[in-house]
């Protein structure tokens, strides 16, 4: 029968016979079966696995597990484990006459509790930590051991939600000590605002109040919710749900190291954007009032000044990924353009200097990732040309 | 409990593995790509020539080679890189010269549309 029910030949290969599963088991293993009412709990291996045990006792070895199920089992689960004095703990429910007399003398530890808390609490770590083999999945292909991905829970939709959509959300914990996991939330969307931003704040409000991220302005102007959204970087308040894929993924902004959830650290971004000086340096003696500008030298400043450093480009680009401590990234770049250009400044030739670098600048191979994905609409890519452009004109 | 979060390496975010790929983006690499090909493609034509310069016997054994079907399968896939690879040199020297007006955003992206349209 097995045969034809199962068509993966890997699968079919791990068959075995009662016998040979319970050999897998090991003792103080926690082990979970799928109970609920007689009809829908193991009884063979269980059997198997009480004759096993009983043995092991009879050879003087002590051989206890844990045993978990869904809900209530029967003689052949509970019964034949507890007749072989196999059980440590059970939980969360037992309904057979032998188990209930060793509980009741004291001889297994029992915690009985409604069956819809158990997940949680398992979740929580009350039960102890959880140890789950997972097969892996490809986007952790050539990832470092401390940001592969999980699978993380799985949230419902509130009772009564019609408009349902789902978002996966990229999660991680440094107190749990876990690796990140992507977590799946079914978003009301007759509840929340138009916005990703919206659906986040509302998924914190009403669902998982952990989920971390910045935000302040909700109109784009302040940076702050920059992160990767269906696969490209962008402000999560301007980003429209309805613009988005089913299931829609959000993950922090890419190529970053990870604080909490979607909050990248942008350490290295804010050195780097320090390194270009971002400020005006002047060697003239200080002004009476303003440094004046003509409209034309102001000009020259417009698609540049908008830039409100959210680095959705930085983290968008791919010579960036490779060369990140050295390749000064587009965001940093286009600042740099930005004091090259001001009429105001006076150390021009210097900027170009510590910019002429193979590293530095001439990592950009005009890939242009970042002017795809500038939420302000700038040229980031264009702004780096520049740079290139003013370096040659200085050497004719 | 593995460890404290003070000596855990904060993960990195995943980069090439979720980042969807642009127009852009693919046409960069794919110019990289076809630039790596064509010098590989350059060493069969160089083999080409040999054999023409070596004799009739040594000419007629890579013909043969270029009109089975792996042959043609090389020589569709250098021509495919050659007009690829010239068309990104082209797309590169208009935005390379200071007098283009091509750089804006949206613009630039016709220009990336039209050469991909001419390959």
């Amino acid at each position: 029968m097995s045969r034809s029910r199962i068509c993966d030949s890997s699968l079919l290969s791990k068959v075995v016979n009662a016998g040979a599963a319970a050999e897998l088991i090991a003792p103080g293993s926690t082990v979970g079966m799928s109970g609920f009412t007689g009809s829908g709990y193991p009884k063979t291996v269980p059997m198997a696995f009480g004759a096993r045990i009983e043995a092991a006792h009879r050879a003087g070895d002590s051989f206890r597990v844990r045993v978990w199920t869904g809900a209530s089992t029967g003689p052949e689960l509970d019964g034949a484990l507890a007749k072989s004095n196999g059980i440590d703990l059970r939980l969360p429910y037992n309904s057979d006459p032998v188990a209930r007399e060793k509980i009741n003398r004291g001889e297994m530890e029992y915690l009985d509790m409604h069956l819809s808390r158990v997940a949680p609490i398992a979740w929580q770590g009350f039960l102890g930590p959880l140890v789950l083999k997972r097969f892996p999945v490809p986007r952790n292909f050539g990832v470092d051991a401390v940001s592969r991905i999980d699978r993380g829970r799985i949230w419902p939709a509130p009772r009564g939600a019609t408009r349902i959509k789902r978002f996966d959300v990229y999660r991680y914990d440094p107190d749990s000590g876990q690796n990140p996991r992507i977590d799946t939330y079914q978003v009301d969307l007759d509840d929340c605002g138009p916005m990703v931003l919206d659906v986040l704040i509302w998924i914190k409000n009403t669902v998982d109040p952990s989920l971390t991220f910045r935000r302040s302005c909700r109109e784009g102007v302040c940076g702050s919710c920059a992160m990767n959204i269906d696969g490209t970087n962008w402000l999560a308040c301007t980003k429209f749900n309805a613009d988005l894929a089913t299931p829609a993924t959000i993950y922090p902004l890419a190529n970053m190291r990870i604080i909490k959830d979607l909050v990248p650290d942008l350490t290295h971004l804010f050195a780097q954007h320090r390194l270009v000086e971002p400020w005006l340096r002047s060697k003239s003696p200080e002004p009476e009032r303003e440094r004046l500008q003509s409209p034309q030298e102001r000009g020259r400043l417009d698609g540049l000044y908008e830039c409100i450093l959210c680095f959705c480009c930085t983290s968008g680009c791919p010579s960036h990924w490779w060369n990140g401590d050295r390749f000064l990234g587009p965001a940093v770049l286009l600042q740099a353009t930005r004091w090259l250009v001001d009429s105001r400044d006076e150390a021009t030739g210097e900027r170009l200097d510590d910019l002429e670098d193979p590293f530095r600048l001439y990592r950009c191979h005009t890939i242009l990732n970042c002017t795809r994905t500038c939420p302000k609409g700038l040229n980031p890519g264009k702004a780096i040309a520049d740079i290139k452009k003013m370096l040659i004109e200085r050497r004719s | 409990m593995t460890s404290a979060p003070s000596d855990r390496q904060r993960p990195l975010s995943p980069n090439i593995q979720i980042y969807r790929p642009q127009l852009t983006s693919v046409l960069s690499i794919g110019n990289r790509i076809t630039g790596v090909a064509l010098s590989a493609y350059a060493v069969a034509l160089v083999i080409w020539l040999v054999a023409a310069a070596a004799g009739p016997d040594a000419y007629a054994a890579v013909d043969k080679f270029i009109g089975s079907w792996i042959g043609r399968m090389v020589l569709f896939g250098g021509t495919f890189c050659l007009f690829f690879h010239f068309c990104g040199g082209i797309r590169h020297l208009i935005w390379d010269n200071p007098k283009n007006r091509l750089g804006r955003l949206r613009q630039g992206f016709g220009s990336r549309y039209r050469s991909f349209g001419l390959q």
